[in-house]
C-alpha cells in the first residue's frame, strides 16, 4: 500500500494541513503511523515540518518540543523530514537544520555557523566510507587503508570534541557501513578479508568512543533495521546519495528512539495481555494444562516473548497484565503453569477482568503514578490494539504479526523503551514501585497523615555530583515535570559548564522500611550576587511526593549555606503547566519575596538568620556537611 | 490511473500544491517549489509507483507534466496500471 491516492493517508494528511494541524493533533499522529513506505515517511515529513505547521502543533499543547542539527557525508535530503515524521507520529515537533552537502567538517572545526543558532539538543552525523576512504590515494594498498581506518577513530574522537564545544547537545555517530564496489575491488579473498578487518576494527572502536563520552551515542549500522544499506547506483551518480530510502528510514527511526530518550519520554510500563500472548491458546476455554508455552513451536515462541519481558523486567521496565478472564483462571496459570518463565513476582499488578482495557489500562496509570504515555500495550487481538489507539491515543501500541514467532523481536523493537544509558535507578524502578504499594497499604492503616510518615522511618542521603550517579542527575532535570522549580533541564554538557564555573551539583537518595527509593532528587548551586547561593534549580520525582522531603534537602542547603559564611540564598520559581502545586514551597520554607513579580517567574530570597526546622519524620543521614563552600 | 492523472497527483502530493492548478502545460519550473531536489523525489516517487525504472535523461529533459507523463508512457501505456 502507498500513501497517494485521494483517499490515501497522505491526501489526508494534505488536507488537514489546509485546515490547520493544530485542529486535529492526535489524527495527525495517527495518519503518518500508517504510511509504510519511506518516501511517504518523507513526504509527510515535509507536510508538517513547515514552521507554521510546527507552531501549529506546539499550540495544540499535545506535543513535546525538539531541535535536531543533521550532518553528513553524502546528500542526505530526504532524512530531516522523515525524522520529523517518524517523531510526529510519537508526539513530537522536531526543528531540523542540515550543514551543506559533506560540510560534517568543515561545519563543526569551523564553530558551527550554519547550526550554532539552532541549539540542537540532539545532533546527527552519518557517516558512509567516502568520509574514511576519499582519503586513501591507492585504494588497493592495504597497509594504507589500515593506516586510514587507524586514523580516522582519532580523527572523529578530535572532532566530537569540537563538535560538543559547537553545538552541545547529544552527539548520535554511526558505524560506518563498507559500501559494496569498495570491497568488490579487491579480485582476492585474501584482500578482502584484509580490508573487512582493517575496517571492522576501525567500527569497533567508534563503537568504544560511546563509553569515554556520555553524551555520545553511537548507532550500530548493522543493527538497523533495513533490507538494504546502499544507495541504489544511479541515485549515488545522480545525487550523491550514499544510503538507500530505507537505510534512511530505518536511521530516521533511530533518531526519533534517541530523540525521545533525550527528552525523558522512554515508555516505563508494559501492560501485556495473556491469551494468545504470553501464552498460545485461551485459557478459559482450553484449561491451565491446554494453554501452549514451552516446548515445541508456537509454544516455543510465546516463551521466547516471556523471556524477553522477563530481561525487560530486569532493567527496570514495569511489568503488568491486562487480561479478558475470570480472575481466578488467570491467576491460577500463572502461578502453576510449570513452563512459566515469568514468576508472579514479576507482574506488578494483574487486571484479569471483563472491562474495557483501556479503563484498565488508564487505572494501572494512575496506580503507578505514571502517564499514559509512558505505557506500550502489548496485545495481539487487532481490535483490542485498536480500541486502545482510540481509547488512549497516547499509550504505545505495536502492531504484532499474526504469527507468535515475530512477539519478542516485535515488542524489544517496537515498545519504545530505550534509553540513552540505563541507570541504578531505572533497574531498581520495578522494586520500589512494589515498595510504593507496601507504603500505601501502611498509609491505609495509619490513624493520621504524621503517624504514617513516622511509621515510613524514611532517611535521606544528599551526595555531590559524581561519575556514579551524573547520568541519573541529567535524565532527572530532563524529566521531572511536576516538582521543577524553574524549569530549567541542564544537560551534561551544562553540568560541566556550570561546575567549571564555580557551581555545584548534589543528589539526594531516599529509603524507608520498604525498601530503597533511590536517587530521587537533584539540586543546582550557583554564586549568586554579594556572596549569596542561587539555586539553579531543584527537581524531584514524584513517587516521593507529600512526604516533606523538600524540606528536608532545602532546610539542609540553608543550613550549608550559613555554617559557609553565605550572605543568603536566593531562588526563583518559574511556573510551568505542571509544576502549580509547588508555587508556595519557598515561602513555606521562610523565604522572602523579592523584586516585581512577573507573571511567570517569581524571585525570593533567605537571610539565614533562622532556617525552618528539618521534618521530624525524616533521619538525615548525611545532609548539610555534604554541601561544600561555593 | 493515466499517466498524466499519476503525473499530476504525486507532483501535487509530495510538493503540496493544489491540483486544480497543475494543467498538463504548465511549465514545471512555475510549479511552486520544484527544485532538483523535488524532481528526483518525484522520479524516485513514480518509479515506485509504476514498479519500474524511468529513462532519466528524458525524465530530466521534460518541461512540462505532458512532457512527464509522455516518459511514463514509454514505459507504462496508458491504461496499464489499473491495478496499482
Amino acid at each position: 500500500m502507498t500513501g497517494t491516492g485521494r483517499q490515501g493517508p497522505l491526501a489526508r494528511l494534505r488536507a488537514l494541513k489546509r485546515q490547520g494541524l493544530g485542529t486535529d493533533p492526535d489524527q495527525v499522529r495517527a495518519l503518518i503511523a500508517e504510511l509504510t513506505d519511506p518516501l511517504d515517511l518523507e513526504a509527510a515529513g515535509r507536510l508538517v515540518g513547515g514552521a507554521k505547521q510546527r507552531a501549529a502543533l506546539t499550540e495544540s499543547g499535545a506535543f513535546r518540543e525538539t531541535r535536531i542539527a543533521f550532518l553528513a557525508s553524502s546528500t542526505i535530503d530526504p532524512l530531516p523530514p522523515m525524522t520529523v515524521a517518524a517523531l510526529a507520529r510519537e508526539g513530537v515537533v522536531a526543528t531540523t537544520r542540515a550543514a551543506g552537502f559533506d560540510q560534517w567538517r568543515l561545519e563543526v572545526l569551523g564553530g558551527a555557523p550554519e547550526l550554532g543558532d539552532l541549539e540542537p539538543r540532539v545532533v546527527a552525523c552519518l557517516l558512509d566510507d567516502r568520509a574514511v576512504l576519499s582519503a586513501v590515494a591507492d585504494p588497493l594498498d592495504l597497509d594504507l587503508v589500515e593506516r586510514r581506518c587507524a586514523e580516522f577513530v582519532t580523527e572523529l574522537r578530535s572532532w566530537y570534541g569540537a563538535c560538543r564545544e559547537a553545538l552541545g547537545g547529544a552527539t548520535v555517530l554511526n558505524t560506518v557501513p563498507l559500501s559494496p564496489l569498495a570491497r568488490a575491488r579487491h579480485v582476492d579473498y585474501a584482500g578482502r578479508a584484509r580490508l573487512a578487518s582493517a575496517w571492522h576494527r576501525m567500527n569497533a572502536d567508534i563503537l568504544a568512543l560511546a563509553a569515554e563520552h556520555p553524551s555520545l551515542v553511537v548507532v550500530d549500522t548493522a543493527g538497523l533495521d533495513t533490507p538494504t544499506v546502499a544507495a541504489d547506483d544511479r541515485m549515488r551518480h545522480i545525487a550523491s546519495h550514499a544510503f538507500s530510502p530505507d537505510f534512511l528510514r530505518a536511521y530516521a527511526e533511530e533518531l526519533t528512539r534517541i530523540a525521545r530518550a533525550d527528552l525523558g519520554l522512554a515508555r516505563k510500563c508494559l501492560v501485556l495481555d495473556l491469551d494468545n500472548t504470553l501464552w498460545g491458546g485461551v485459557v478459559g476455554d482450553d484449561g491451565v494444562t491446554g494453554i501452549r508455552l514451552g516446548g515445541a513451536y508456537p509454544g516455543s515462541a510465546h516463551s521466547e516473548l516471556q523471556r524477553l519481558v522477563r530481561d525487560l523486567g530486569r532493567q527496570g521496565v514495569m511489568l503488568t497484565v491486562s487480561s479478558k478472564n475470570d480472575r481466578d483462571v488467570a491467576e491460577e496459570a500463572l502461578t502453576t503453569h510449570p513452563e512459566m518463565v515469568l514468576s508472579r513476582e514479576d507482574l506488578l499488578a494483574v487486571r484479569a477482568d471483563w472491562r474495557p482495557k483501556p479503563d484498565n489500562v488508564a487505572e494501572l496509570a494512575r496506580d503507578l503514578n505514571i502517564g499514559v504515555d509512558a505505557m506500550a500495550f502489548v496485545d495481539d487481538n487487532p481490535a483490542e490494539r485498536e480500541l486502545m489507539r482510540h481509547a488512549l491515543p497516547g499509550v504505545t501500541v505495536p502492531d504484532l504479526p499474526d504469527d507468535p514467532s515475530g512477539y519478542a523481536l516485535l515488542v524489544a523493537r517496537g515498545a519504545g523503551l530505550d534509553l540513552l544509558r540505563l541507570t541504578r535507578e531505572d533497574r531498581d524502578r520495578a522494586q520500589m514501585y512494589r515498595a510504593r504499594t507496601g507504603r500505601e497499604e501502611l498509609r491505609a492503616g495509619s490513624d493520621s497523615l504524621e503517624d504514617y510518615l513516622h511509621a515510613l522511618g524514611s532517611d535521606l542521603s544528599l551526595e555531590p555530583l559524581d561519575e556514579a550517579n551524573a547520568a541519573r542527575v541529567v535524565q532527572l532535570f530532563a524529566k521531572t515535570n511536576q516538582f521543577n522549580l524553574t524549569g530549567r533541564r541542564y544537560t551534561a554538557e551544562d553540568v560541566e559548564r556550570i561546575t567549571a564555573g564555580g557551581g555545584r551539583f548534589y543528589a539526594a537518595r531516599l529509603a524507608d522500611r520498604f525498601g530503597d527509593n533511590g536517587l530521587i532528587a537533584a539540586l543546582a548551586l550557583v554564586p549568586g550576587e554579594d556572596g549569596a547561593w542561587e539555586i539553579g534549580n531543584a527537581v524531584m520525582s514524584c513517587r516521593v511526593f507529600s512526604r516533606k522531603v523538600e524540606h528536608a534537602i532545602l532546610g539542609s542547603v540553608l543550613r550549608a549555606a550559613r555554617r559557609h559564611g553565605a550572605t543568603a540564598v536566593t531562588a526563583s520559581f518559574t511556573r510551568t503547566d505542571r509544576n502549580a502545586k509547588f508555587s508556595g514551597l519557598y515561602p513555606e520554607l521562610g523565604f522572602a519575596t523579592t523584586g516585581t513579580p512577573d507573571e511567570d517567574t517569581r524571585t525570593f530570597h533567605h537571610h539565614l538568620a533562622e532556617p525552618p526546622p528539618l521534618p521530624a519524620w525524616i533521619t538525615v543521614t548525611h545532609g548539610e556537611e555534604i554541601i561544600d563552600a561555593l | 490511473m493515466r499517466s498524466e492523472e499519476l503525473v499530476t497527483e504525486v507532483v501535487a502530493d509530495l510538493l503540496d500544491v493544489d491540483e486544480d492548478g497543475l494543467t498538463p502545460d504548465l511549465a514545471l519550473a512555475d510549479v511552486e517549489g520544484w527544485d532538483s531536489v523535488n524532481a528526483l523525489r518525484v522520479l524516485v516517487y513514480l518509479e515506485r509507483e509504476l514498479g519500474a525504472e524511468l529513462d532519466y535523461d528524458a525524465f530530466e529533459r521534460a518541461r512540462t507534466l505532458r512532457d512527464m507523463a509522455a516518459v511514463l508512457d514509454a514505459h507504462a501505456p496508458a491504461g496499464d496500471g489499473a491495478d496499482r
